[in-house]
């Protein structure tokens, strides 16, 4: 269905509001457009109630637009009878990990999806397998989900939607409620994924995160308002503090040693990159 | 230290005991907090800090050792919770989750008109709360609670506490999902509360950001046990103890702590950024051509 090239996601003019009751409803997306491309990484950026979680549902369908069209592997996500086929194509992994749990045993939650397709019996076994081997929770497989750190049992939600086989998962703030190793955890297991060729579509408030997508959208009032690589929309922090957001620390930190030193990168944005600059600048001895 | 609001000794406590689900807890927890202090307690999921907190305002009872919160003893059998819950406010995760009421001004007046108190009262109360977690008054008291932003309901729930004018303030992950201004205009209200209204704070985090912000001394918790305490910069300063314990460092704190390893003269001390800029400019020198210090 899908031709070489042709991007997996394509947000056209997309706008909606939520109905709150009869001739009163609250606008929160305005003439969206933008495109996912197979294996990419795109974050997602804006303060809360900018629409971000708004436009993530609307990438497999949870979220029809009112005007405006979502195509998914080029097939339009208004038509119910393909909702099914969209959403074995894009996954979604929410923010509480305890509302993403159905079954007593890990095992069982990640066939969860596969169970309801029908999947034969052998064909899911290897799925499961699969998909717990990717986010290194094999040794959990027989536990109950609640004896999980949260990062674990994000990891048990992030093979759910593996087990699916999806071209992209998207990730509605996934990592907010985690502490920092299982941050750290969670994002090891979604580079893997995205080196697998899997597409990413990450919402987060977390600006070290984002320094590692590829294209990162900003949202404000419901419009992307900038776009570009990290490292492009990181080097306007006055725009990005105006937006309610922030650069991450080690950007933060190069640009205040550059104001002092301008031959000190500024456009750095990763501890690592912050550390490299320091020896190129100050090689040690020895 | 001047004498303690809050004292634990020896605290012990067991998830489901004498089941097969039995879960030590808490291991024999000391801790001190002065009045007027702010003190955040952080470790691991399951290090049992949320275990630890829900004793403050008598949610748990001592199985094992001793809470005592401005002189009341919460192992006596004839504690007035009531009175208890007077004294220490208890702010969950997520407190946005139990708003009920449809107007702001009704859920945050909720607390105190159950308690008995006169309208006016309730009233004046309601408008220092709202002020303080920065709702104006006039503007947000009949707003309607679903169409609030994320922030917004978040300082409603802190409002609704505050109402009940505690003596210690207890947050869960007081910025856990929110975004980094409404995270850092929460931080600056909590810290207005603590050094302006002499209000005792004591919250949990996982957010060393906020930690190295808002917090006098910090409490390390690992399986039950307090591990480590201090001042944030002396326990930003204890790399191999940190990551002991699985606890994440802010992204300054990372860079000092990799420099330093790589033999570069830095104080991991540093967290803040521009602390953590000059830092630096010690070793690169801060102009061009000027001779660098790159040794220990």
């Amino acid at each position: 269905m899908n031709r070489a090239g042709d991007p997996l996601i394509r947000v056209q003019r997309v706008s909606f509001s939520y109905r709150v009751r009869e001739g009163k409803s609250i606008p929160v997306l305005h003439d969206v457009s933008f495109e996912v491309r197979a294996g990419e990484h795109v974050a997602v950026i804006g303060h809360n109630g900018s629409g971000k979680s708004t436009l993530a549902k609307h990438l497999n369908g949870l979220l029809v637009p009112d005007a405006g069209d979502v195509l998914v592997d080029g097939m339009n996500t208004r038509d119910r009878r393909l909702l099914r086929e969209i959403r074995k194509r894009v996954g979604m992994v929410f923010q509480h990990p305890d509302n993403q749990m159905v079954a007593t045993i890990v095992e069982d939650d990640v066939a969860f999806g596969l169970e309801n397709l029908g999947v034969p019996e052998e064909e899911m076994h290897r799925r499961v397998d699969e998909a717990l081997r990717m986010v290194g929770m094999e040794a959990y497989r027989h536990r109950p989900p609640h004896q999980l750190s949260g990062g674990q049992k994000q990891r048990v939600a992030i093979a759910g939607v593996l087990a699916m086989r999806p071209r992209c998962i998207v990730l509605d703030e996934a990592t907010s409620m985690l502490d920092s190793y299982g941050r750290q955890e969670l994002m090891e297991v979604i580079r893997r994924l995205h080196g697998e060729g899997i597409a990413i579509v990450s919402i987060t408030h977390h600006m070290q995160e984002v320094a590692l997508a590829d294209r990162v959208l900003v949202m404000e009032a419901g419009r992307v308002v900038m776009e570009g690589t990290p490292r492009e929309v990181f080097r306007q922090r006055d725009r990005l503090l105006e937006l309610q957001l922030d650069v991450p620390g080690a950007a933060r930190v190069a640009a205040l040693v550059h104001a002092a030193r301008p031959d000190f990168r500024e456009d750095r944005i990763l501890a690592s990159e912050v550390v490299e600059e320091v020896q190129r600048l100050a090689p040690r001895r020895g | 230290m001047a004498t303690p609001l809050l004292t634990v000794e020896g605290l012990q406590h067991v998830y489901m005991r004498g089941t097969p689900f039995e879960h030590q807890a808490l291991a024999g927890v000391d801790l001190e907090v002065a009045e007027g202090e702010c003190v955040a307690v952080i470790g691991r999921t399951g290090s049992g800090k949320s275990t630890l907190i829900q004793h403050f305002n008598g949610l748990l009872r001592p199985q094992a050792g001793r809470v005592v919160v401005a002189g009341q003893d919460l192992s006596d059998p004839k504690l007035d919770v009531r009175a208890l819950r007077r004294t220490v406010g208890l702010v969950f995760q997520n407190p946005e989750d139990q708003i009920f009421e449809k107007l702001v001004g009704d859920d945050i007046a909720y607390g105190p008109l159950k308690q008995g108190l006169s309208i006016q009262e309730v009233r004046r109360r309601a408008r220092w709360a709202m002020e303080m977690v920065g709702l104006p008054f006039a503007e947000f008291k009949d707003r309607e609670t679903f169409a609030l932003s994320g922030g917004e309901k978040r300082k409603v729930a802190l409002a609704g506490i505050l109402v009940l004018q505690p003596k210690v303030l207890v947050l869960d992950e007081p910025t856990a999902g929110l975004d980094p201004r409404s995270r850092h205009d929460l931080l600056a209200r909590i810290r207005h509360l603590n050094r302006q209204e002499g209000l005792t704070v004591v919250f949990v985090s996982h957010n060393m950001d906020e930690v190295a912000l808002l917090a006098d001394r910090v409490y390390v918790m690992a399986e039950g046990r307090v591990v480590l305490s201090g001042s944030p910069r002396d326990i930003f300063a204890d790399a191999d103890r940190l990551a002991e314990h699985r606890i994440g460092t802010p992204e300054t704190v990372e860079i000092l702590h990799r420099l330093r390893a790589l033999g570069y003269a830095v104080d991991t001390r540093a967290f803040e950024p521009d602390a953590a800029a000059r830092e630096i400019l010690g070793v690169v020198g801060a102009k061009r051509g000027e001779t660098a210090r790159g040794g220990v």
